[in-house]
């Protein structure tokens, strides 16, 4: 892993990590604290439908006062309901009707005390029927307040409704009086946009935005998009003593809600809507028995979604832009640590820098003329050497051609003779050329051959080159691994494989391991293996195939004969040297040397 | 001495005949040289006698609005209070019945009753003094006589004879003269391209042609009296946004009206008299589940009088009285075949196979006796039949009424709606109101077939099909030392002038 991924990890570890953990805990905590406001808010809109529907009914309760107060003191009121005068009949008739428009009342009904209806406002014309229940029913209740369902002409409706009574003359009469609940009613209630107040009763539900069921026929419709859970509802209780609010949770089964709502409902998660209900007496005029109606309360958690969706879509963006930084920030810094230093300034650090690029140029360019300049010398001189040498060999050869091209010109019948004469200068000087040919196929005179301990030369190594740093130097060696020859030429073998090995590694840390064996040769002489590898750079096919080829060398300064000399070396020695080499994994040189099996080995000193 | 005053006497009567000869001369000049109609007034039919010196000017309060284009065919009591000042009839019927002439001046039959033969009164002329030719007459007929509703009259065809003469064929014979050529789908009018009025050639006729003028915040149509004659000019004042107390108050001088409360404010004005005008309307249930079950020879009951009265009283907001029997649908019998018109296959009321679960009693939302007579329908669907003879009345009379599966509503719709829900029959039951005294039954017996043609699916007798409820009449009310009013035979009030009274 280099310095500048190191770099990068750490430096998106360090932002990155703070940065996630941090808008997580606002996200969560956020949410809370939200949530937890629009419960209050519900909970208090609550208490406070309850202070209004109190209020209402005090209102009806008041205006029932100033009605009873006009008709007890209405004469002909009295002439129609009591007396029974039938020219005062239709005053009777219109008289609730009159009324309510002048209180301002949706339902406004007067019973007698068979609780047959004489006149009716909401319902001009059901006179004389019979709905002795409802006032009866309304007194029961708790604040003598409920929901009835009114009759009318071309639909019942929802009124909020209470009841009075009045004596008049030896008769009891009952007023029944109410105000529409209606969409508009339950908007009123709510008081903001993002509350919602329904009103589910037996048999319908009323909400803003629903239409009403016909009681009992059609079902509902729910305009309810909640739950905190996602199966069940959060309902609230009115104990039959007051009207305290509790917590009840009930199945969603329980609440009007279509099949297909509910589903899509459990679908979605988290909780869409917060939901809180209060449980007001309601009277079934159908059946004539009191039951109850609930007022819920919905506050829908949209604003809350899209927030959270708002704060989750900021901190991607905040991520990618950070990771993003983090990226061109260190590539940045990863290059402006390894960058040369600036020569370009004017204190003395620039004059230092400038100094020291200057030495380290001279001295480059110096090492690489010195190279040069010795493998030119070394060329030259070789050169210089095989040109005299050879000069003098064929000198001889070109004054016998020349004498014998001159007999043959002027004394052709000499020059059997003379041949004859000149034939052993020419024998001579071929026998002077073949020798230094073979003199220069060896470039170094032959030695004399002893037995080798290859391991003690191989252990001796090794400990001349302990400490190389980087370099873990092994050695795997066997028993009775003698060869014949010179123990300088294998030492010089080795040196030259095991420091091409070292080389091959670099700066990076790395293994050369020399290994030593005793393999089955040709007949019953066995051979020697001595085996150089390394974990270094390795070579190439076309590296390989020239590795040995003088003047081929892969490094700076180089004079590509080391590996050259060492098969020359090794030749020497009779043996056989090969290289296996994997690019990127390291190379192994792989001598076979035949054995000795003489006793005591030399050491090579 | 003698001699003397016998002088005088000479002078004086020749002062007197040379003054007598100088009026007729001057009572000769601007007047037309028309031949009036002769009209004979029974003196019922002047419900109230005017001032001695006809009013300079008369305002009359049109409560609708009116339609130039309409005319002569009325489509409201506003239209049809002024149209009949402006547009004749060939003949007319008074308040007694009698037929009277109009447009035409005389008439005979022929082929056994089946051709009725019209001279037209000499002198007729339109408003723009062109002459009314028979030609006229048929043209202005032409649209009438094509309707289906109209065809119940009993008219064949017209036939143009002379400049003034026309022959109508009819259907079947009359023995008497065919009444319904009275009703004012045979008003004669003709169209004018300098006027949004038709011409006509009523007592009245609305002068500037075609301009309604518009001052105090009011449209007013100013009618003058046709002819030359002597009369009032009438302002027919279009005050539909006005409550019609505040206009009692000096503002209107004729008013027309079923508002009980208008009425009685009326009452407590001395210088305004209320006179009840005819009781022109019955107002009957319609109810398709009856007369299915009528058709299957089930036997229903009906409202007793008792019950109708007191429907009138105390459900209805107007002035209305409980049915009074006979009515003209008791005997059609010399109608023939009433179903005889309606298509070849009459429809089935889509009521009987629909599945909605609520019935529906429509009325005409612009009605309101209709509608409470609807909503105390519904009131007494919901009424226990045990304790309330009403609602055990129209239990017996209106099968499917109380139903445990299906509510009731009463609903109010345009008078379109109504009529097309009528002749479909998609709803459960109709209230609406029918004339009490047409000129011809049969004709109106048809006018109800072709409005309900399901009726023609059960070809049961209206008298059976129809329960009558109440009877309704108008009210005029009049600045008495202005005006003087007379009353036709269907109810409609006239504002008398020399040509009406017959002077």
């Amino acid at each position: 892993m280099t310095f500048r991924t190191r770099l990068l990890i750490i430096f998106l570890l360090a932002v990155l990590v703070p940065m996630i953990v941090l808008a997580l805990f606002i996200r969560d905590e956020m949410t809370e604290r939200l949530a937890a406001q629009y419960e209050r808010r519900v909970e208090s809109l609550v208490a406070v439908i309850e202070e209004d529907l109190a209020q209402e009914g005090d209102a009806i309760a008041t205006a029932l006062g100033v009605l009873r107060k006009a008709v007890v003191n209405d004469n002909r009121f009295r002439r129609a309901a009591v007396d029974r005068v039938l020219e005062e009949r239709r005053y009777l008739l219109d008289y609730a009707g009159n009324a309510m428009q002048l209180t301002g009342l949706s339902m406004l009904q007067i019973q007698d005390e068979a609780g047959r209806i004489i006149s009716s406002g909401h319902f001009r014309n059901e006179y004389d029927r019979l709905e002795p229940e409802l006032p009866k029913l309304l007194s029961s209740t708790p604040e003598g307040i409920a929901i009835v369902q009114a009759r009318a002409p071309d639909a019942p409706f929802l009124a909020l409704a209470r009841a009075d009574s009045f004596q008049m003359g030896n008769r009891t009469f009952t007023i029944v009086a109410g105000v529409k609940v209606e969409r508009r009613f339950l908007t009123r209630l709510a008081r903001e946009a993002e509350l919602q107040v329904a009103l589910i009763y037996p048999g319908g539900m009323l909400a803003p935005g629903t239409d009403r069921s016909k009681s009992g026929v059609d079902g509902t419709r729910s305009g309810i998009v909640e739950s905190r859970d996602r199966d069940t509802v959060r309902a609230v209780d009115v104990p039959p003593s007051g009207t305290d609010v509790t917590h009840k949770t009930v199945p969603t089964h329980d609440i009007d809600v279509p099949q297909s709502e509910t589903e899509v409902q459990r679908d979605r998660a988290p909780a869409r809507a917060i939901v809180r209900e209060l449980r007001v007496p309601f009277i079934d005029s159908e059946r004539g028995e009191l039951a109850y109606a609930k007022f819920r309360v919905t506050h829908q958690l949209t604003e809350l979604q899209s927030l959270r969706s708002s704060i989750d879509r900021w901190f991607l963006v905040a991520v990618a832009a950070a990771g993003i930084l983090a990226v061109m920030l260190v590539g940045w810094l990863a290059s402006r640590i390894s960058r040369p230093l600036e020569t370009g300034r004017r204190d003395e650090i620039g004059a230092l820098s400038r100094l020291l690029g200057a030495m380290t140029e001279r001295l480059r360019a110096s090492a690489v003329r010195i190279k040069d300049a010795e493998r030119r010398a070394t060329i030259g001189e070789l050169a210089r050497q095989v040109n005299h040498d050879i000069k003098n060999g064929l000198t001889p050869i070109r004054n016998v051609f020349r004498h014998l091209v001159q007999l043959a010109q002027n004394n052709p019948n000499q020059l059997p003779d003379v041949f004859q004469e000149r034939e052993g200068t020419l024998d001579s000087s071929i026998s002077y050329l073949e020798d230094l040919a073979s003199n220069y196929a060896r470039l170094y005179p032959r030695t004399e051959r002893r037995p080798i301990d290859v391991n003690e030369i191989a252990r001796q190594l090794v400990m001349d080159l302990q400490g190389s740093g980087h370099v873990d130097l092994r050695m795997n060696l066997g028993d009775g691994i003698v060869v014949l020859g010179d123990p300088v030429a294998l030492r010089r073998i080795l040196e030259n494989l095991v420091s091409n090995a070292i080389d091959s590694l670099g700066s990076r840390p790395g293994r050369v391991t020399i290994s030593t064996a005793l393999v089955s040769g040709e007949g019953d002489r066995s051979r020697v293996r001595i085996t150089v590898s390394d974990t270094g750079i390795g070579m190439s096919e076309e590296q390989r195939a020239k590795v040995f080829d003088d003047f081929y060398t892969t490094k700076d300064g180089g004079t590509g004969l080391g590996l050259s000399i060492v098969r020359r070396l090794v030749m020497d020695l009779d043996g056989s040297i090969n290289v296996e080499s994997v690019e990127g994994k390291g190379s192994r040189f792989i001598i076979d040397l035949p054995g000795s099996g003489a006793a005591r080995p030399d050491s090579g000193g | 001495m003698i001699g003397r005053m016998v002088a005088i006497m000479r002078v004086s009567v020749l002062l007197h005949i040379i003054g007598a000869v100088a009026l007729v001369a001057l009572a000769g000049c601007g007047k037309r040289p028309v031949i009036q109609p002769e009209v004979m007034l029974a003196p019922e039919c002047e419900i109230l006698s005017g001032p001695a010196k006809f009013a300079d000017s008369v305002r009359v309060a049109l409560l609708d609005k009116v339609r130039p284009e309409h005319a002569p065919w009325a489509r409201s009591a506003s239209e049809q209070l002024l149209f009949r000042h402006l547009y004749e009839t060939l003949i007319t019927i008074d308040c007694l019945g009698e037929v009277q002439t109009g447009l035409a001046g005389s008439w005979n039959s022929g082929e056994g009753g089946r051709r009725w033969t019209f001279e037209l009164r000499e002198g007729a002329e339109f408003w723009d003094g062109t002459p009314v030719t028979a030609r006229d007459v048929a043209r202005s007929w032409q649209h009438t006589v094509s309707e289906p509703m109209t065809q119940g009259a009993g008219i064949d065809s017209v036939t143009v004879v002379g400049d003034r003469i026309l022959h109508v064929y009819l259907t079947r014979p009359h023995r008497r003269i065919p009444r319904a050529l009275s009703a004012p789908a045979f008003a004669v009018a003709k169209s004018s391209e300098h006027s949004h009025w038709p011409l006509g050639t009523g007592p009245y006729r609305v002068v500037p042609w075609g301009r309604w003028s518009v001052g105090m915040s009011r449209r007013t149509i100013t009618a003058h009296p046709a002819f030359g004659m002597d009369g009032p000019v009438i302002k027919f004042v279009e005050a539909t946004t006005y409550d019609e107390r505040d206009l009692l108050e000096g503002v209107i001088d004729v008013m027309v009206t079923a508002d009980p409360a208008v009425i009685e404010y009326a009452a407590s004005r001395p210088q305004l008299s209320t006179i009840a005008l005819p009781w022109d309307r019955t107002y009957v249930l319609l109810s398709i589940s009856r007369i299915e079950k009528l058709r299957w020879g089930s036997t229903l009951g009906t409202f007793s009088s008792d019950l109708s009265d007191r429907l009138a009283r105390d459900a209805v907001r107007g002035a209305a009285r409980g049915y009074r029997p006979p009515s003209w649908w008791d005997d059609l019998s010399r109608c023939g075949d009433l179903f005889a018109a309606v298509p070849l296959f009459p429809p089935i009321p889509r009521y009987v196979y629909s599945s909605s679960g609520l019935h529906r009693i429509l009325y005409d939302v612009n009605d309101p006796i209709a509608r409470d007579l609807a909503e105390r329908i519904v009131a007494l669907a919901a009424t226990d039949p045990f304790v309330s003879p009403e609602a055990a009345a129209i239990a017996s009379a209106v099968p499917g009424l109380i139903s445990d599966t299906a509510g009731i509503a009463a609903e109010g719709v345009t008078r379109s709606e109504r009529d097309l829900s009528l002749r479909h029959g998609d709803d459960f039951a109709y209230v609406i109101p029918i004339p009490r005294r047409p000129p011809d039954p049969c004709h109106e017996a048809h006018k109800l077939v072709i409005r309900a043609q399901w009726l023609s699916t059960f070809k049961v007798d209206l008298s059976k099909a129809l329960i009558p409820l109440v009877d309704t009449r108008l009210h005029v009310i009049v600045n008495r030392s202005k005006v003087g009013l007379i009353v036709d035979w269907y109810g409609n009030i006239l504002i008398a002038n020399e040509m009406l009274l017959g002077r």
